[in-house]
């Protein structure tokens, strides 16, 4: 069977084994100092269930929900029940290896949650390698926590361009003790001078960061680099119609005031050139009304984008 | 005779479960604590289900959780002897029964001990004023179930599925927060010490320990209601007949309902809830006197039934007598009562109690210990089997989504879920009580048009059933 990818007309996101760019020269930052200085305005209420960030709070389980949907279609193996028993947690004894500023070979709780029913790692086919995820503009990490729980991701890297939202992930990543750097681990920097790991990853995430960068097609032209051959990037960024303007610009951050002021910069949204990446979506989905949340948050909207790299056909 | 009761000889069941050596309890010999996903204080229906439904749900069975519980279940139940039956008595709805069969536990029942009834009959003691729930179908109302014969199906499911770390008999000594070190931060996990010596961390603590929990108090969350002033007496039957179709009778006093729910055979279990004087009375009465007023109590009329609680002894003589000069059709009643259980007669006071909230951070309550009905409808073990359900759906969602089912962002669902739902059941059964209370004539005449209006108009009839199966 073809890929999804694979039948559609137009295929303008490939992973290229072979960097476009010249690395004698130093690569343009897309990184919009801006932005930053509001991130890091917002980083020590990122965490706050009823703070500014609860509507990506409670939008965090549909992406994550996406990002399953996307590879229950790729790796489909990772989805037989047999799967599920894997358990989403590590042992803390796993030996630490990341760049996190708080590296510790055991902590001092002494059960691993989860742990005791980890069964022999590799128990669905294909599961051995598990799979690697870069979650770009993370933020304080709300995506890139869930992600670093899910059984069948291996290990998440975060990265943002704002330390002071960094510092904010780390804080809350200490309060579980599963989230380990063997686990999960944030970088402070841009996509651009990012070092592309060998084979890339499997999964690149840029929820909610389009909107936000000053030059969205090089950007995305960096993006593209980091996925794997067969690989995801998914993300999500504010539709660009008058509807949604109204809505996150006016009633989000005006007459609700649940977004500070600023946090959308709509000449970004609607100029740069994100088209060409809408223009390859394997899917877009609509989201509003979704249950839980009072009023406010009932009329969000935003659309979410997955996006098959087709350098090579998909590992069956 | 019903069957004799099948007790399984079981090994002895919730001896922990092995686990790699480097996990076991360390914390009893380094003082830090054990972490686990899930900690649950209680092992009574609403703990043990809560534990059942998250082992044998494919996206939650890999937590690592641990059940914390006062009294001794790591020994097999006692085997009863035949036709004697447990006074701690539930009526399941079929909504609580199909989420039992979605876990597996139904079928983990003694089911010879298992009563379904098909019909109902309520009425008003002052002015006799009755409705009959007669379904269309022969699909019951409810199932009586004794809760033991509940709790031990859920062990031995529990046992069967495995993986459940049981502390028993143990009780919680304290409870405070996590350690923090140079690489975590467990300051928000509670963290229970046990009357055992063992340490536990929790990422997330239920609190499914009954009406005076400790766990609630823990998390500060008032509980506001009230208390009835009455007691609810409970007693095992033996009656002169089996009744067919198998019927549950009410009887609204205005002392407090008094309720006879068929067992299977011609036992039946009786929940009377009246005056804590009057509930003094009857359990100082013989086993011939103490039946003869519960066959009064759904008899006679209200001045009787008054003047059978002023005699100490020798009520068999009495009702009889006065059944004779009252006018009532033995037809709709139930059968008369032939034998009371030794040591089956018991009390309990009855209140009213409803948890602000049923969550704080790494915290959630189910059961009695975030509601405490009137037994009058038969809800109280429902509505925790209803939170049971829906808290193991929100941690089964936040599991597939990544996330961390401590926080409050996922906890909240649940309450969204269950806390108006019950809130409104409670309402329903306090008012319930409020007004059959009364005796002052117009709210008797109101209630009882009330109830005949009920009666005839099959729509709202089958509503009320709807309500009272959980549907
Ligand atoms: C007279 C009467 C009649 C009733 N009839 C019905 C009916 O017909 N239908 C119905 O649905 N419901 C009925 N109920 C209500 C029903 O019995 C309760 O709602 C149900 O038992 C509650 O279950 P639970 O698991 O929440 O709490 P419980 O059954 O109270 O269990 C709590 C458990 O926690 C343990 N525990 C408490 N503190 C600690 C501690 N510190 N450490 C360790 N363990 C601890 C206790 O030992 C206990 O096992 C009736 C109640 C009464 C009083």
């Amino acid at each position: 069977m073809l890929s999804r990818a694979l039948r559609r007309p137009r295929r303008l996101l490939h992973s290229s084994p072979s960097p476009r760019h010249n690395p004698s020269q130093p690569p343009q930052s897309t990184i919009d100092a801006t932005e930053v200085s509001h991130f890091a305005a917002l980083a020590s209420t990122w965490w706050d269930p009823h703070g500014s960030s609860r509507l990506l709070h409670l939008m965090n389980p549909l992406r994550v929900r996406w990002l399953n949907e996307c590879l229950a279609e790729s790796h489909p193996h990772l989805f037989n029940t047999t799967s599920h028993n894997t358990s989403s947690t590590t042992s803390p004894t796993t030996p630490s290896t990341s760049a996190s500023p708080s590296p510790s070979a055991s902590p001092s709780a002494s059960g691993s949650i989860g742990a005791e029913s980890r069964p022999s790692e590799g128990n669905a086919e294909g599961n051995t390698k598990g799979l690697k995820v870069l979650d770009i503009g993370c933020g304080a990490g709300i995506f890139t926590e869930s992600a670093a729980r899910l059984p069948h991701i291996t290990h998440v890297t975060g990265l943002d361009a704002t330390p002071a939202v960094l510092t904010a992930a780390l804080a809350h990543a200490r309060l579980d003790p599963t989230l380990t750097p063997s686990r999960l681990t944030y970088l402070s920097g841009g996509i651009e001078t990012h070092p592309i790991p060998p084979g890339g990853y499997d999964i690149v995430s840029v929820f909610e960061v389009l909107e936000h960068v000053s030059r969205p097609a090089s950007f995305l032209e960096a993006v593209e680099r980091m996925v794997k051959p067969g690989g995801w990037v998914v993300g999500s960024t504010i539709a660009r119609t008058w509807t949604s303007w109204v809505i996150t610009k006016v009633v989000a951050e005006e007459v609700l005031g649940v977004v500070p002021r600023g946090t959308h910069e709509w000449g970004k949204e609607k100029g740069g050139k994100p088209t060409r990446f809408w223009n390859v979506l394997r899917l877009m989905r609509l989201w509003w009304g979704w249950g839980a949340c009072p009023y406010a948050e009932r009329v969000a909207l935003s659309f979410d984008a997955g996006v098959r790299s087709t350098g090579v056909e998909a590992p069956r | 005779m019903p069957p004799r009761p099948q007790w399984r000889p079981k090994r002895p069941i919730f001896l922990r479960t092995p686990c790699p050596r480097h996990l076991r309890f360390t914390s009893t010999t380094t003082g830090a604590p054990e972490l686990f996903d899930v900690v649950c204080v209680g092992g009574g229906p609403a703990g043990l289900s809560l534990l059942a439904g998250l082992r044998s749900n494919p996206s939650t069975s890999h937590l690592k959780l641990a059940l914390i519980e006062a009294q001794d279940i790591t020994q097999p139940p006692r085997p009863v002897a035949p036709g004697s039956y447990s006074n701690r008595c539930s009526s399941l709805t079929p909504s609580s029964a199909a989420y039992l069969q979605r876990i597996g536990a139904w079928s983990q029942l003694d089911r010879s001990r298992v009563q379904p009834y098909t019909h109902m009959r309520v009425w008003d003691g002052l002015s006799s004023a009755a409705i009959t729930f007669d379904p269309p179908s022969t699909s019951p109302i409810a199932y009586m179930v004794e809760n033991t014969n509940l709790t031990t199906a859920l062990s031995s499911l529990i046992t069967s599925l495995g993986g459940v770390h049981t502390f028993s008999p143990a009780r919680v000594s304290h409870i405070g927060h996590g350690p923090t070190t140079p690489t975590h931060d467990l300051s928000s996990w509670p963290t229970l010490s046990l009357s055992t010596g063992a340490t536990l961390s929790a990422r997330l603590l239920i609190g499914a320990d009954g009406a005076a929990s400790p766990v609630r108090s823990y998390a500060g969350i008032p509980s506001r209601g009230w208390d009835y002033g009455r007691v609810g007496v409970v007693a095992s039957l033996r009656l002169s007949s089996d009744s067919a179709p198998k019927t549950a009778f009410q009887r609204f006093l205005t002392t407090g309902p008094v309720a006879l729910l068929p067992l299977p055979g011609p036992y039946a279990t009786l929940v009377w809830s009246t005056t804590p004087e009057r509930a003094a009375r009857l359990r100082g009465l013989s086993g011939e006197d103490f039946g003869a007023c519960v066959d009064a109590a759904f008899r006679l009329g209200m001045v009787d039934i008054d003047y059978l609680h002023t005699m100490s002894r020798g009520q068999v003589e009495e009702v009889a007598w006065r059944k004779k000069h009252t006018a009532y059709s033995e037809a709709d009643m139930p059968a008369s009562v032939e034998a009371v259980q030794d040591g089956s007669v018991a009390a309990f006071p009855l209140k009213m109690r409803h948890a602000d909230t049923y969550i704080s951070n790494r915290l959630a309550l189910v059961g009695d210990a975030a509601h405490t009905v009137h037994p009058l409808a038969g809800q109280g073990l429902n509505l925790g089997q209803a939170d049971v359900a829906a808290l193991v759906d929100v941690i089964s969602d936040a599991v597939s989504t990544g996330g961390d089912i401590g926080s409050t962002l996922v906890l909240e669902e649940y309450v969204a879920r269950r806390w108006g739902a019950n809130h409104a059941m409670l309402g329903v059964c306090d008012k319930l009580h409020k007004l059959y209370s009364a005796e002052w004539g117009p709210l008797v005449g109101l209630r009882s048009l009330g109830l005949r209006a009920v009666d005839k108009l099959g729509p709202v009839k089958g509503f009320l059933m709807r309500q009272a199966a959980g549907m």
